[in-house]
């Protein structure tokens, strides 16, 4: 009888090692990583998080419930037992045992989940004050994640896991939110307890998600196969701005729009349809403004002024990016930049005001905070300039330069073609934003708006329409 | 429909000058020619009516008339000067391709009226969105986003946003594909009346009734550019 591992092992007949070297180097490569990574992450948190003490432990448990939401929702978004489109195709839709077919996809989903928990252990190994107990906190990160990660199997195979785990992230960025405001003096958690049920949990729900696997239905493979498939080629083969677009054209065929009459003429009308894009979402708007708690919530999780400056620059950038889908869409689609006669100055003006915005916010909150003097809020328009350009070259890098060569390094290869895509308008970003990044000063805000202006010269002085 | 004589702003089509003057055009891709040595002269109010095979050389010369593809040799004047994909050329000379787009986030109304309001001022010398939407046959998907359009309706559109604006010259690249025959013909009425109006049009097209409908004069091209 034809089995899935004589199979795999026809398939991969031409490898140059046999199996069982091949699972000794990932072992090795795994503990490895482990041995290596594990102490430079619980440094490098405890470094992040230095000034964390027990009146931090609100934020900062805050903080690690948003992190595990966002984790939540990715699995939601993945699957997150998926397989390759071959695989879907040939070996899901076949007579072989389910579960041996979807070992490879479980093994990457366990991996994963372990790797997440390690971070999120160390994390909050450092941010309930400085790496204290640190067995406890992994043991229980991890314990955590795998746990997330095997409830989302189940729910997959029952076919219900974005409802529940979407309400479950939310419900725990609610809990977030109440904990920064509510700021409860926590007890100290009963820590060795829980490090030691949270495992049994983990390791019952993922015996139960194992024995799903055998009679995981079909459907659900190829939908959440389909999208991954669709991501993997969008990525390697096309272009990623691809997937954005097919997002963005699913999500608007489903609204019912309403026609508005245009109270502004010339320029001001280009500008006025970006900003009716913005108005029909709400939805990521209202993200992006509960987002602006980010960077005091680091802050006050006991994070360096330098960390929040960071969250500061990348949420701003993330914001800037969001209103820069007329740009993005303009450069995927140049026929529209030529109807609309559409140059580049206008492009810039709704990812300037929203970058301007959210910066402002966060600052402000900050300010209220009592972490940054009240002058620092000056620095949102001095900074928004510089987001809004990183933004807009994001949104116009166009696909990635496959012919670009390898650079080969002894222990492999890197194409410089994705690197460079991927590094395209962040450069920017964050060259645009050294002084802040560097100081809180008033010498580096004067250094800031100068920059801004330039970048800001520099985008609306470009005349061509087409990419 | 009637439109109002046209503003000239740059002096061209003042009957010294024509739209478009190509002389000793030359396109090659890699080895292959293109065209080869093709002359082309397009007055103002004319309509040009670019036939011939597929492969004859009809899109790429659409492309050089609007500055997206570099000629090898010879030259173009379009409006008195060489075209260039820049701002101040797309608020003068419109294009349509088979690569159409739209912003899902907006109407098909909105469309419309969104290059009104950017290329304003239109003053009466095109129609009002409202009677656009009637004319092509688009009234009751106004309220909709171009992605849940048909191919036609998004062709009608395409066409449609082509005439709310004010232009001096239309390049229009098979504008038959996708119509249905009882449209082409009022196409052909259209477009016959912008000319009249002053606009100049060429466009690429293997639709000889709708040539013949819009008046236009016919260019064949054979391949490599012989004419």
């Amino acid at each position: 009888m034809t089995t899935v591992a004589g199979l795999t092992r026809r398939r991969r007949s031409t490898a140059r090692e046999p199996g069982w070297q091949r699972a000794y180097y990932r072992l090795i490569t795994l503990g490895l990583v482990a041995a290596i990574g594990v102490p430079q992450l619980v440094r490098f948190s405890s470094w992040l998080f230095g000034g964390a003490g027990p009146a931090d432990a609100a934020p900062g448990l805050a903080l690690l419930l948003a992190l595990l939401s966002g984790l939540l929702m990715l699995l939601a978004w993945t699957g997150p037992v998926v397989s390759s489109p071959a695989d879907v195709r040939w070996l899901v839709l076949s007579p072989l045992n389910r579960r041996r077919v979807l070992t490879r996809g479980a093994s990457v989903l366990l991996a994963s989940s372990i790797v997440a928990g390690l971070i999120l252990g160390s994390l909050g190994a450092a941010v309930s004050g400085g790496g204290r107990d640190l067995i406890a906190h992994l043991s229980l990160g991890v314990s955590v994640t795998v746990t997330a990660g095997a409830a989302g199997v189940l729910l997959q195979a029952a076919g219900t896991r974005r409802d529940w785990l979407r309400l479950t992230a939310v419900l725990l960025l609610v809990a977030a939110g109440a904990l920064i405001l509510l700021r409860p003096s926590l007890p100290g958690p009963p820590l060795v307890p829980a490090a030691f049920s949270a495992p049994v949990v983990a390791t019952l729900l993922t015996w139960r998600a194992w024995r799903a696997l055998a009679h995981f239905p079909s459907r659900v493979l190829l939908d959440a196969s389909a999208r991954m498939g669709t991501l993997v080629a969008s990525s390697y083969n096309l272009e990623p701005a691809a997937l954005t677009s097919i997002a963005e054209e699913r999500f608007w065929r489903s609204r019912r729009l309403r026609s508005r009459p245009w109270p502004v003429t010339g320029r001001a009308a280009t500008v006025l349809s970006d900003a009716r894009m913005l108005s029909r979402r709400p939805g990521r708007l209202a993200v992006l403004a509960v987002l602006t708690v980010l960077p005091v919530l680091v802050r006050s999780a006991g994070g360096t002024t330098g960390l929040a400056v960071v969250v500061l620059v990348c949420g701003g950038l993330a914001a800037a990016t969001t209103a820069a889908a007329g740009a993005r869409w303009d450069a995927q689609h140049p026929e529209l930049a030529r109807l609309f006669a559409r140059g580049s100055a206008t492009g810039v003006v709704m990812p300037a005001a929203l970058a301007l915005l959210w910066t402002g916010l966060a600052l402000a909150l900050l300010v209220t905070a009592g972490f940054l003097p009240a002058w620092s809020c000056l620095f949102a328009p001095a900074a928004a300039p510089g987001l809004a350009v990183g933004a807009l070259r994001m949104a116009r890098r166009g696909p990635i330069d496959h012919s670009i060569p390898v650079v080969d390094l002894g222990m492999g290869g890197i194409p410089l073609g994705p690197v460079l895509w991927a590094t395209a308008g962040v450069d920017i970003a964050i060259l645009g934003s050294v002084p802040l990044l560097l100081a809180v000063t008033p010498a580096s805000l004067a250094l800031q708006a100068l920059l801004g202006a330039v970048l800001l010269g520099v985008c609306v002085r470009r005349r061509r329409v087409s990419r | 429909m009637t439109r109002a004589a046209r503003e000239i702003r740059f002096g061209t089509g003042d009957g010294r000058r024509p739209v478009i003057a190509a002389e000793g055009v030359r396109v090659t891709a890699g080895a292959f020619t293109v065209l080869d040595r093709f002359d082309l002269t397009v007055d103002q109010g004319e309509v040009v009516a670019l036939t011939g095979v597929n492969g004859a050389g009809k899109s790429t010369l659409l492309r050089c008339l609007a500055g997206l593809q570099p000629v090898t040799e010879g030259e173009i004047l379009v409006l008195g000067a060489p075209p260039r994909d820049d701002e101040t050329f797309w608020r003068d000379v419109g294009l349509t391709t088979d690569e159409q787009a739209w912003y899902p986030w907006l109407t098909v109304r909105e469309h419309l009226e969104l290059v009104r309001r950017i290329h304003a001022p239109v003053g009466d010398s095109c129609p009002e969105p409202e009677a656009l939407l009637e004319t092509f046959g688009l009234s009751d998907r106004a309220d909709v986003t171009p992605m849940t359009l048909s191919t036609g309706q998004r062709q009608r559109l395409s066409l449609a946003a082509m005439l709310a604006r004010p232009s001096r010259l239309l390049l229009l690249d098979e504008p038959e594909q996708g119509l249905d025959q009882t449209f082409r013909d009022s196409l052909g009425t259209l477009l016959a009346t912008y000319a009249g109006d002053g606009g100049t049009l060429v466009m690429a097209t293997h639709d000889a009734r709708l040539a013949e409908s819009a008046g236009a004069r016919m260019v064949t091209l054979h391949g490599a550019g012989r004419t």
